[in-house]
């Protein structure tokens, strides 16, 4: 992982970010361990995560709120440890927005401008325009007090893109609208960044919106980066058991791997029909699961099935059906069919036969 | 989101209509003991003076006239200008202020460290604060003046550091009354600011500072508009007593240094008293801080009406 990390980091030249084994410890706890990262200029990347894995210290290191233990991290190849968070050009959109609430929101947004030493005039009229931007242009003398959630982030966000910022981080700046508002502000995120072209380094616990929003994502969990891919790679080819289960639903099943070379490999589940499956070439040697998303299980008859059960529950899903199967081991295994095809499915307490689709299975790491 | 609750809170049907009779009580007993005695204080300003202390029944600008004007010995000749109780009044002020600049100088960054620690310590640190006042405040006084005497531990250290080779009086000047005032007066500068700096959320310190502000300007400009009504009413809390204050003036002071407080204590004690001046100098006095508290809160409503 770190080597691949460092040949990356080697080969690009247009990094906006480049964290350099970070590791950041608060007294025993280690909360973020020799990370390496490399974020390119002008992505949309997104460090994704449950609550504790150290995303939001890898985000609070690189705006400057805490300092590194040890390692790096350079902007647009300069150094920025011990830099103070105001002599950073990278700017925060943060979780509960703080806004200064004795500020009308212009004010708010005009904030940064001043104290970049910018012209009252002019730092006016980018405050303006980075309002207009976000459709906030009506709102400019309120008090951010008596704004709605949606309104406030919006505020927010203009407040952060007005001084221009190399690198615009977002700390889970959707959790606290509600989803409908969600949604929406998720497809503005991405126009604003496509529009505007910074850097953006978005950190959230929501598989959803990382896979919809994102260029790139790092999955992270206790404190270290698990994988890092396009919204693509990562939930087709997830690298180890934890990326596979965090990201989607799928079924990590124990599997006795017959024999493996290159990115193939053949398995066996439960006793059942061997299967080909996909793994990475430089998997470790201690690989002993395969996960297998509920889509890519098919019912199908004794002779050709890979994987036999009893049929616990059916649960209708609106458009699929979600099928629960209890494997002879007592193991819980998901299917999925459309919900068209419900008068063919099997009742609860019949068997039930899975073949695994044809090259959908993945060999994971532990 | 605070300020929504608070009008969630002013609109709930719960608790309307139900005010008044709750506040009776305190009414009553403002009403009883602090109005009545105030009004009687007025009116006894303007009445004759009766020689063996207490006044008699008699309407008299005597007491006024005495405050401000001197008449001479024998108070047959043209008046002029008594700069005495003015003096004395100036003085008092010029005291007051010096110990409120000196409680915040000092109460502010106290406050504020308090303010960042973790819950537990905070409420410990603002226990520890408190604990002076679990003694009276004129044992406390006393105790001071033995502290600071020419004899007393502090110059007893003070010589043998070798800091000094001849105690420092400070008993019986107007820098022990100083000491006194900040002394007494301090935790009523911390408490408000405290209170006012806790709920100051730290993440807007982040934001500004993520918006090129150094630390100061983010003192400046958002921190301390935060915590400024804590200032005010710490500054109020100080400036008022201290004002009228005659323990500290009267026990660290001495004769030489004389605030309004003492001026006041003395007009009503034993034969020597003068009821009717005692309670003109406090009825001055009361006007003139009532002036300034009412100025300050014309300008808090401006403030409120600006932002």
């Amino acid at each position: 992982m770190n080597d691949q990390a460092n040949a990356q980091i080697a080969s690009s030249s247009t990094a906006a970010i480049q964290v350099l084994s970070a590791q950041k410890r608060f007294g025993q706890f280690t909360a973020l361990d020799k990370v390496s990262l490399e974020i390119g200029a002008g992505e949309f990347f997104t460090l994704l995560g449950p609550s504790g894995c150290g995303k939001t210290t890898l985000l609070r290191l690189i705006a400057g709120f805490e300092d590194l233990t040890s390692g790096d991290i350079l902007l647009y190849g300069a150094t920025q440890a011990g830099l103070p968070p105001n002599r950073r050009e990278i700017n925060t959109v943060f979780q509960q927005y703080a806004l200064f609430p004795l500020m009308s929101v212009v004010q708010n947004v005009e904030f940064g401008l001043l104290r970049k030493g910018i012209a009252k005039v002019e730092a006016r009229r980018r405050a303006l325009a980075a309002l207009e931007m976000v459709h906030m242009g009506s709102f400019v003398d309120r008090s951010p007090v008596q704004l709605s959630g949606g309104q406030q982030q919006r505020v927010a966000l203009a407040r952060a893109l007005a001084p221009e910022p190399k690198v615009l981080l977002l700390d889970e700046p959707l959790s606290a609208l509600d989803l409908k508002l969600r949604q929406k502000v998720r497809l503005e995120l991405t126009t604003l960044q496509r529009n505007t072209g910074i850097t953006f380094i978005f950190v959230t616990h929501d598989q959803e919106e990382a896979l919809t929003m994102s260029d790139r994502i790092a999955v992270m969990s206790h404190g270290r980066v698990q994988q890092v891919g396009t919204p693509e790679e990562i939930y087709e080819h997830p690298r180890n058991r934890f990326v596979a289960d965090f990201i989607g639903e799928t079924n990590l099943l124990a599997a006795e791997q017959l024999e493996g070379q290159g990115t193939q490999a053949t398995v066996r589940v439960m006793g059942g029909r061997p299967f080909r499956v996909e793994r990475s070439a430089d998997l470790g040697v201690g690989a002993s699961h395969v996960s297998i998303r509920p889509e890519n299980l098919i019912l199908t008859d004794a002779e050709e099935a890979n994987i036999s059960g009893t049929v616990s529950q059916h649960v209708y899903l609106g458009t699929d059906v979600q099928i629960a199967i209890s494997a002879a081991d007592g193991t819980e295994i998901m299917t999925r069919v459309q919900s068209g095809s419900a008068s063919t499915l099997p009742a609860p307490g019949s068997t039930c036969h899975l073949k695994v689709r044809e090259g959908r299975a993945r060999l994971v790491d532990d | 989101m605070a300020g929504d609750m608070q009008s969630a809170r002013g609109t709930s049907r719960l608790y309307q209509g139900k005010g008044p009779w709750l506040l009776l009580p305190a009414w009553a007993v403002i009403g009883i003991f602090l109005l009545l005695p105030v009004c009687l204080i007025v009116v006894y300003s303007f009445l004759t003076k009766e020689f063996h202390g207490g006044v008699i029944p008699e309407p008299s600008l005597a007491a006024y006239d005495q405050f401000f004007f001197d008449r001479g010995i024998f108070g047959d000749d043209p008046p002029r200008i008594e700069w005495n109780y003015i003096e004395i009044y100036l003085l008092s002020f010029l005291q007051a202020g010096l110990a409120t600049l000196f409680c915040l100088v000092i109460g502010l960054p106290s406050a504020w460290y308090i303010a960042t620690r973790p819950i537990r310590l905070r409420q410990m640190l603002i226990l520890v604060i408190t604990v002076p006042y679990w003694v009276n405040l004129l044992i406390r006084t006393i105790s001071l003046k033995f502290l600071i005497r020419d004899e007393g531990p502090m110059n007893a250290f003070l010589q043998w550091t070798g800091l000094l080779d001849h105690p420092l009086h400070l008993v019986n000047t107007s820098y022990a009354v100083q000491l006194g005032l900040f002394y007494s007066y301090l935790p009523f500068m911390v408490l408000p600011i405290f209170a006012s700096a806790e709920r100051f959320d730290i993440a807007l310190s982040e934001a500004s500072a993520d918006l090129y502000s150094t630390k100061w300007q983010t003192f400046r400009l958002i921190t301390l508009p935060t915590i400024w009504p804590g200032v005010v009413a710490g500054s109020i809390l100080v400036f008022v007593p201290s004002l009228g204050a005659f323990l500290a003036p009267n026990l660290l002071g001495g004769a030489k240094t004389y605030m309004i407080g003492s001026l006041i204590d003395e007009q009503f004690k034993g034969a020597a008293g003068n009821w009717p001046f005692g309670a003109a100098a406090a009825t001055i006095l009361m006007s003139v801080v009532l002036v300034v508290l009412i100025l300050n809160a014309r300008s808090q409503i401006k403030l409120k009406g600006a932002g």
